[in-house]
């Protein structure tokens, strides 16, 4: 085979066919192991303190459109947002990344033949490596990626344009023409395109002074589409600073800026490649490239599998596939995550769908103490809820509705209309016989792609029935539902409430109790135990148990709890309890290392300050 | 041909079609009406709820949706015997061509306006429902309403904006809005004089304080609307007719919720009503109303400026901030005024024009007609915030007799925030009544005899907009022009470090002994 015919079939087969299997690679582990539906639901998810999941919505018609568009960049971040939406599927995520990873394969193959540089068939790879390590990472940037393999498919159609020298100085005008609402559509990407473009006329047609007098045209049109951007909001003229601005400009820029250390590593690596090339014999020539497609496709392989799994962030997966399960209702599934794979710490959010999950699976009273607690975060109401989706379900599972619906309406005022927001006011205002107001929510989320179809037949339903009698979620939150008017001055008064109207109200029961539990008031736990059945609890869940023992220890009284007695096993428990605190009292690593999993270390650790802190 | 060529014979084409599409929705002509026609007997059902109104002549086009099924309908405008026009649809969407409806409502006024809907089924057969009737007023609505957009929102805010459209067409501008990530600022209660915009006032809390703007002749000012020394901020704000004078109520409220029923509440710990001259940015008692033992809020002055009407309650607590007390619910306003000389600066006696003994009722915010004949009133079940409560309900007191009785628009929702047009004919205000948590803005006519027809919601270019607004729209208030002072005159005096500060007379409102306020700033009325 001559050297040409190998070039050919390189170019023809190899390449393609390496690309191919990279995003078949792609996709079978961003389906398997990623899982992008973890994303879908993990709006709001707080993964470090620093960060959390903010997941962009996205609804059909002309407003949403409209308003996205408007400014730069909007054009692709519209777009993002709607492929986006399909993360929801972890197959149609999986494909929508591999085959972006693909888009970006080959328009940086096509940028690297178009400034003509050396090994761009392993460069091209770079960018799809980057996605790939981004979704491991669990950051949703694929608007960023979006931009930049529209950025690079622009470039190489204004690349061909250059070919020949006849179209050349008109490719450089529809290229100047173009710009304007180039910039506008692809934002920061934009400038990626330009630079390109420059390196294409500057090693193309060796005009170096073109090359520079694009790239600076470029750089004012991206700064002119930012200005105009910045001054349509009323008050950013009266913020705007040439820092601020320079600060948005990098923001902005930043997919640009991330890729030029990579197109200067290949003009780097081309000028060290032309060096060798000069000196290698011909006949050398073939056998290095043959070589070369071995060591490049090793060297993918090996780089894929790093990205792939040495920046899988496992805590972000646990964090996220346990929020999962928390909006999915799977709680048994919640708790074997948290327990297989336990985080190295655990945010408000997670407090609130474990604790949840431990009451859903009956397990509450018994098992609270494995996981860490804090009686902030048992129950919040108002503002303070905002932040944490499984508080705002809580309240609602709780029949707390007013509550409810106002967390739910300050979270739609700060974090706009999101599909979860739009359902749950929905069901509230059926719940609270406000048909009309639930269908102006409902027609809103009718508008969402993947829950629209939901929203569409609660409407039929609505049409029929106005109250949703037949709807089991309706009829339970109606049936928990306060009815006595009071005013609401904290979440145990909310509990203390709920409990008064129906002591039936399990739910309510338990996270009273738990209250107590957390805040070390003992007797109000004590004065709880009696009621246990009225709640419909068949044992004497341990902590309470535990509380009882405590209660005794200290006051010596040996109240009436009609009838419940605790277990040997829980006596000899408080027997271990006393041992310990005796030998080393206030050791909380000696109370866990006996009692871990019980009351006891909370208690020991908490119950000076948090007693204090409960009393009015 | 060339490809050049037959690029500009392309483009050539397109631009007709556009031309000749528009032209063609901007004539009205929705194809011809169908020759035989089912009758079913009834009007069709649409929405909003066009139906038996009362329209002004120069009301924009009120474009609807048809809830009734059909795979094509043509809908016939027209008065009398004219022909009026044709508007044809396919999904039900009434969008009426702004051209001939003017025509038409300004070529009949005093007339009714007769809706004909036909409809078409799958198999090609014609309905004719019963025609829609809605009259034309005589008398021009103002050309102008501005009002407040935000989401039902409790304690956090974002996005909210005092605005302006024009009641002839659909143009909405911002006077003044906040932004999620540019400002986070509540933008509240405007105020003209006698609905002439050029000297306005504005209200805002936010990050640049909680201020007063005050624009006038295209210049806007920054006053601080917590008076020097005192504590609480100016609140409701009405202007003298002379343009110079304001009288402002001080209050110092807190929000609360209710774990059951309607959520949200406001308790007022105290209020009192001063009046605030704004050349010399001096606030004066109104000493006959200086019992610290009552509050006072909503002023409002009658057309002549001779009278200022307020509503008043006696004080059932001491505390000015804490939690709310139990009395909460026993908080009923009456309905008082005081005669004013303003060339004089002298009050006269006070006077209780309703007391809330006689109705049971919270009697708030008094509006006077024109022709100082009626003072148009809400009236709640308690307390002084009637957006909030679902008893409120509109009231006419008439002045010469203290007779009062509610108006037949009421609605089992709150219907509250009114206010007058210009020549006394129209009445805006904001209402509940579609679905109890979204305020639209409903217009009602008001003959000479005090007889009020049905309203109407203001219309909207998108026959849809309001089955998908998460939006409230409330604090209308008619113009007869718009607002010339520009947003960003408004910015500027936000922004400036020039802010002047209200002095206060002695025995001026707010005087009692200072506290912190009750959490103002928390603070969103709706």
């Amino acid at each position: 085979m001559s050297s040409e015919a190998a070039r050919t079939n390189h170019d023809q087969y190899l390449f393609p066919g390496v690309a191919l299997a990279f995003c078949v690679g792609v996709f079978a582990f961003v389906w398997r192991w990623v899982d992008t539906s973890l994303l879908y639901h993990g709006d709001m998810v707080t993964l470090t303190p620093q960060w959390w999941i903010v997941f962009p919505p996205f609804f059909l018609g002309w407003d949403f459109f409209w308003e996205q568009v408007r400014q730069p960049g909007g054009l692709v971040s519209y777009a993002a947002n709607l492929l986006m939406q399909y993360y929801c599927y972890p197959s149609a995520g999986a494909l929508i990344v591999a085959a972006l990873a693909g888009v970006l394969i080959w328009g940086a193959h096509a940028l690297g033949a178009a400034i003509e540089v050396a090994a761009r068939r392993v460069w091209a790879f770079v960018p799809a490596l980057a996605l790939l390590g981004t979704v491991t990472s669990y950051l949703l940037l694929l608007d960023a990626f979006l931009s930049v393999a529209c950025a690079l498919a622009c470039l190489a159609a204004f690349a061909r344009g250059l070919a020949s020298a006849r179209g050349a100085r008109r490719a450089v005008w529809v290229f100047v023409l173009l710009s304007p609402p180039l910039c506008w559509a692809l934002g920061g990407a934009y400038l990626l395109c330009a630079l390109g473009y420059s390196l294409v006329v500057w090693r193309k047609r060796q005009r170096p002074l073109a090359a520079m007098t694009l790239l600076s045209f470029a750089v004012v049109v991206f700064c002119g589409a930012l200005y105009l951007q910045r001054i349509r909001q009323p008050d950013e003229g009266f913020h705007l600073s040439v820092a601020g601005f320079a600060g948005d400009a990098y923001e902005a820029a930043w997919p640009t800026l991330a890729g030029l250390p990579v197109i200067a590593a290949m003009l780097a690596w081309d000028r060290v490649a032309c060096h060798r090339s000069r000196k290698t014999p011909a006949a050398r020539a073939q056998q290095d490239r043959a070589r070369g497609a071995v060591v490049g496709i090793a060297v993918l392989v090996g780089t894929s599998v790093l990205v792939s799994f040495g920046l899988m962030d496992q805590e972000s997966r646990t964090l996220l596939r346990a929020n999962y399960f928390a909006r999915t209702n799977q709680w048994t599934e919640l708790l074997a995550e948290i327990r297989s794979h336990p985080p190295t710490a655990y945010a408000p959010g997670l407090l609130y769908d474990i604790n949840r999950a431990l009451f859903e699976t009956g397990q509450l009273g018994d098992r609270m103490f494995e996981f860490p607690q804090d009686p902030r975060f048992l129950l919040q109401i108002g503002t303070d809820a905002v932040p944490y989706r499984g508080c705002a379900a809580l309240l609602l599972r709780l029949g707390c509705v007013n509550e409810a619906e106002h967390t739910a309406f300050e979270a739609l005022e700060v974090r706009g209309p999101r599909p979860y927001l739009l359902r749950d006011l929905a069901v509230i205002h059926i719940v609270k016989d406000r048909p009309e107001a639930a269908r102006v929510f409902l027609r809103r989320l009718a508008c969402d792609l993947i829950q629209g179809r939901w929203a569409r037949e609660c409407l039929e339903r609505l049409a029929k029935d106005p109250r949703l009698e037949g709807d089991s979620e309706v009829t339970e939150i109606r049936r928990r539902m306060l009815q006595e008017d009071r005013i609401v001055l904290s979440s145990l008064d909310l509990l203390r409430a709920l409990v008064d109207e129906n002591p039936r109200n399990r739910a309510a029961f338990e996270y009273l109790t738990a209250h107590y539990l957390l805040t070390c008031q003992l007797e109000e736990v004590v004065k709880q135990i009696p009621k246990l059945r009225d709640a419909g609890l068949t044992h004497l869940p341990a902590s309470y148990g535990e509380a009882l023992l405590l209660h005794c220890e200290l006051t010596g009284d040996q109240p009436d709890v009609g009838g419940w007695t605790v277990t040997p096993e829980a006596i000899d428990l408080f027997r271990k309890f006393l041992a310990v605190t005796r030998d080393s009292p206030r050791d909380p690593n000696a109370l866990n290392e006996v009692l871990a999993g019980t009351y006891y270390p909370y208690f020991a650790t908490h119950h000076t300050s948090t007693h204090e802190a409960a009393k009015p | 041909m060339k490809l050049r060529n037959l690029s500009a014979i392309g483009l050539a084409a397109l631009v007709l079609a556009a031309a000749a599409l528009f032209l063609w929705q901007r004539s009205g002509d929705g194809g011809p009406l169908p020759g035989a026609a089912r009758g079913t007997g009834r009007p069709a059902r649409i929405r909003p709820d066009y139906t038996d109104c009362c329209l002004p002549p120069n009301i924009a086009p009120i474009n609807f949706v048809i809830d009734e099924r059909g795979a094509q309908f043509r809908v016939r405008f027209h008065c009398g015997t004219e022909e009026g026009f044709t508007v044809s649809s396919r999904d039900g969407r009434v969008v009426i061509p702004p051209g001939p409806w003017r025509t038409l409502l300004a070529a009949n006024p005093g007339g009714e306006l007769s809706i004909e809907v036909y409809a078409r089924d799958e198999q090609g057969s014609w309905s004719r429902y019963e025609p829609i009737r809605n009259s034309i007023a005589r008398e021009e609505i103002d050309g102008y309403v501005s009002y407040r957009l935000l989401t039902p929102i409790h304690i956090l805010s974002a996005n909210m904006g005092t605005y302006q459209r024009d009641l002839t067409g659909y143009q909405q501008s911002p006077i003044l809005e906040s932004q999620e990530g540019t400002s986070q600022r509540c933008v509240n209660c405007h105020t003209y004089v006698n609905n002439d915009p050029e000297t306005m006032l504005l209200h805002l809390r936010g990050a640049e304080g909680v201020a007063m703007l005050l624009a006038r002749d295209g210049k806007v000012r920054k006053v601080d609307a917590t008076p020097e020394g005192r504590s609480w901020p100016a609140s409701y704000a009405a202007w003298h007719p002379n343009g110079e004078i304001l009288a402002i109520s001080f209050n110092t409220m807190v929000q609360f919720f209710h774990m059951a029923g309607h959520g949200r509440d406001v308790f007022v710990f105290d209020s009192d009503v001063g009046l605030y001259h704004t050349r010399s940015n001096r606030v004066s008692a109104v000493p006959a109303i200086s019992d610290p033992d009552r509050m006072e809020t909503f002023p409002s002055w009658s057309p002549d400026g001779k009278y200022l009407y307020f509503s008043s309650a006696p004080r059932l607590w001491k505390e000015q901030s804490g939690p709310v007390p139990p009395a909460y619910r026993d908080v009923k306003f009456d309905l008082m005024r005081v005669a004013y000389d303003a060339a004089t600066d002298t009050w006269g006696a006070l006077e209780t024009v309703l007391s809330a003994s006689r109705t049971g009722l919270s009697i708030l915010e008094p509006r006077v007609s024109p022709d100082g004949r009626y003072v148009l009133v809400t009236l709640c079940d308690y307390g002084a915030f009637p957006v909030f409560r679902e008893s409120s309900d509109l009231y006419f007191v008439e002045v010469a007799t203290g007779k009062y009785w509610p108006l037949p628009i009421n609605s089992a929702q709150s219907d509250s925030w009114h206010a007058w047009s210009s020549n006394g004919r129209w009445i805006v205000f904001a209402s509940k009544r579609d679905s109890g948590v979204f305020g639209r803005l409903y217009f009602a006519h008001v003959d000479p005899s005090g007889q009020v027809a049905k309203p109407f919601l203001l219309p909207q270019k998108d026959p849809e907009f309001y089955d998908t607004n998460l939006r409230n729209f409330n604090a209308p208030e008619f113009a007869t022009k718009a607002v010339s002072v520009a947003q960003r005159a408004f910015l500027a005096a936000i922004y400036s470090r020039d802010m002047q500060t209200m002095t206060f007379d002695s025995n001026a409102p707010g005087s009692a002994p200072a506290a912190p306020p009750a959490d103002a700033g928390t603070i969103r009325m709706e």
